[in-house]
């Protein structure tokens, strides 16, 4: 049995007929009449988080510009001026502003590094710039350049309670190891006069915060789709992240 | 021929499959970055001397002209023919320090500030045949370095920055 078509042609005509129905149908339906009784409005629900910097006494919302100003470290006219060693307050906290009201996990990568005019610098210790992170996060991944924060429980919606924000660090401290890694040379155009050189000095350090916030819903999936991060849940709480062991602070 | 058949339709299959897992493999999410950036200077603190005698009385004054609270302190090297000893009149904030030759001063000097009076009487050698000696001042000073509560740590001065030498 010869199962040849002999025109292909008519097949292929036939098939641009059913493409081009196809898109007519499409297209008609946007003149489809609708009164207001049946009329449904379908949205996508949206998940949002913000990251918020407490600055001169208020939180303000970093998305905007992207900037971590770090305003303790300033004196009052608004210039860096602050001691190698000591503690300052450097509040950050994670708020769930979704508009539906919808719950979700968050976390926060946090990058540390030293540059130099532009360029980060990999000879200098990450170590020097510490963090001081807030209670309840699980910590993982961590190293000298820095650390991804969970929080083991879902926010809820800032409409919805007042667990929809969250401190993520406290604190912010230049190290004093910084002042040890200093040699002396002499001083250019006086001779016989010795001059130490610091290591750190005229280096800039850097911080990096990014929040990441995934629906709370089906959360194991989703965090492993979104993060790629394979955690265990008990309940809605994380107990561990990527096998794991971690630890809370 | 039959099989190369079910082998496209196959992929066929997979290729609609794939399509419609995209849509279903996505979370809702959402993701925010910032960054902050901020220059440290580090270098050396500056002291600037104010010394004079009379009556075979040394009197020290040391200025923190740098940009860092500092401690101080200061001795006085000489011959073994002679001898130093704190005078009345000298500030209570300098005290001689147990197990070397250095008056320190017990406050942290902030940048611009001066510390009280060092005042050391100087007990010139017997022997008369001498008609002068020299008494040489070293001061020295070391950063003040905070703990993390904003408070100084006890001095270092195998960190000691700065040798100011007068006669």
């Amino acid at each position: 049995m010869n199962n040849r078509i002999k025109h292909p042609i008519i097949v292929f005509a036939a098939g641009i007929v059913l493409l081009a129905a196809s898109s007519i149908g499409a297209t008609r339906a946007t003149f489809t009449y609708q009164s207001d009784a049946q009329q449904v409005d379908f949205s996508t629900s949206t998940l949002t988080v913000a990251l918020q910097e407490e600055r001169d006494g208020k939180f303000v919302d970093v998305a905007e510009d992207g900037q971590l100003v770090f305003s303790s470290l300033q004196n009052d006219d608004g210039e860096y001026d602050f001691n190698i060693g000591q503690d300052y307050p450097e509040n950050v906290q994670v708020v769930n502003t979704s508009p539906g009201g919808y719950d979700e996990y968050v976390r926060v990568v946090v990058r540390k590094s030293w540059v130099k005019d532009g360029v980060k610098d990999t000879e200098l210790n990450p170590d020097a710039i510490v963090l001081d992170y807030a209670a309840g996060w699980i910590i993982d991944d961590e190293t000298e350049e820095g650390v991804v924060l969970y929080y083991p429980t879902p926010l809820k919606a800032i409409n919805q309670d007042a667990s929809a924000k969250v401190p993520v660090i406290n604190n912010i401290r230049i190290d004093n190891m910084i002042w040890k890694y200093v040699k002396t040379v002499d001083k250019e155009g006086e001779k016989g006069t010795i001059i130490n050189e610091y290591k750190y000095n005229d280096e800039a350090f850097l911080v990096e915060l990014r929040v990441d916030a995934v629906q709370a819903h089906n959360g194991q999936d989703a965090i492993l789709g979104a993060w790629g991060a394979d955690v265990e849940l008990s309940g809605n709480t994380i107990t561990s992240v990527n096998g794991s062991t971690i630890k809370t602070e | 021929m039959k099989h190369r058949r079910l082998v496209i339709i196959a992929a066929a299959l997979a290729m609609i499959g794939a399509a419609s897992v995209g849509p279903a493999m996505a979370y809702f999410t959402d993701t925010h970055i910032a960054t902050g950036m901020v220059s440290v200077n580090l270098a050396d603190s500056k002291l600037t001397p104010h010394e004079s005698v009379e009556d075979m009385i040394k009197t020290i004054e040391i200025e923190n002209t740098g940009n860092y609270d500092v401690y101080v302190r200061a001795k006085a090297i000489f011959g073994s023919t002679v001898s130093a000893e704190i005078a009345d009149g000298s500030s209570e904030k300098w005290s001689k320090a147990e197990g070397d030759d250095y008056y320190v001063y017990s406050e942290v000097l902030k940048p611009n500030e001066k510390t009280e009076a060092l005042k050391l009487r100087i007990i010139p050698p017997d022997d008369t045949t001498q008609d002068s000696f020299n008494v040489v001042i070293v001061e020295e000073a070391t950063k003040a370095l905070y703990k993390t509560d904003g408070t100084y740590e006890a001095p270092d001065w195998s960190l000691a920055i700065n040798k100011v030498e007068g006669e």
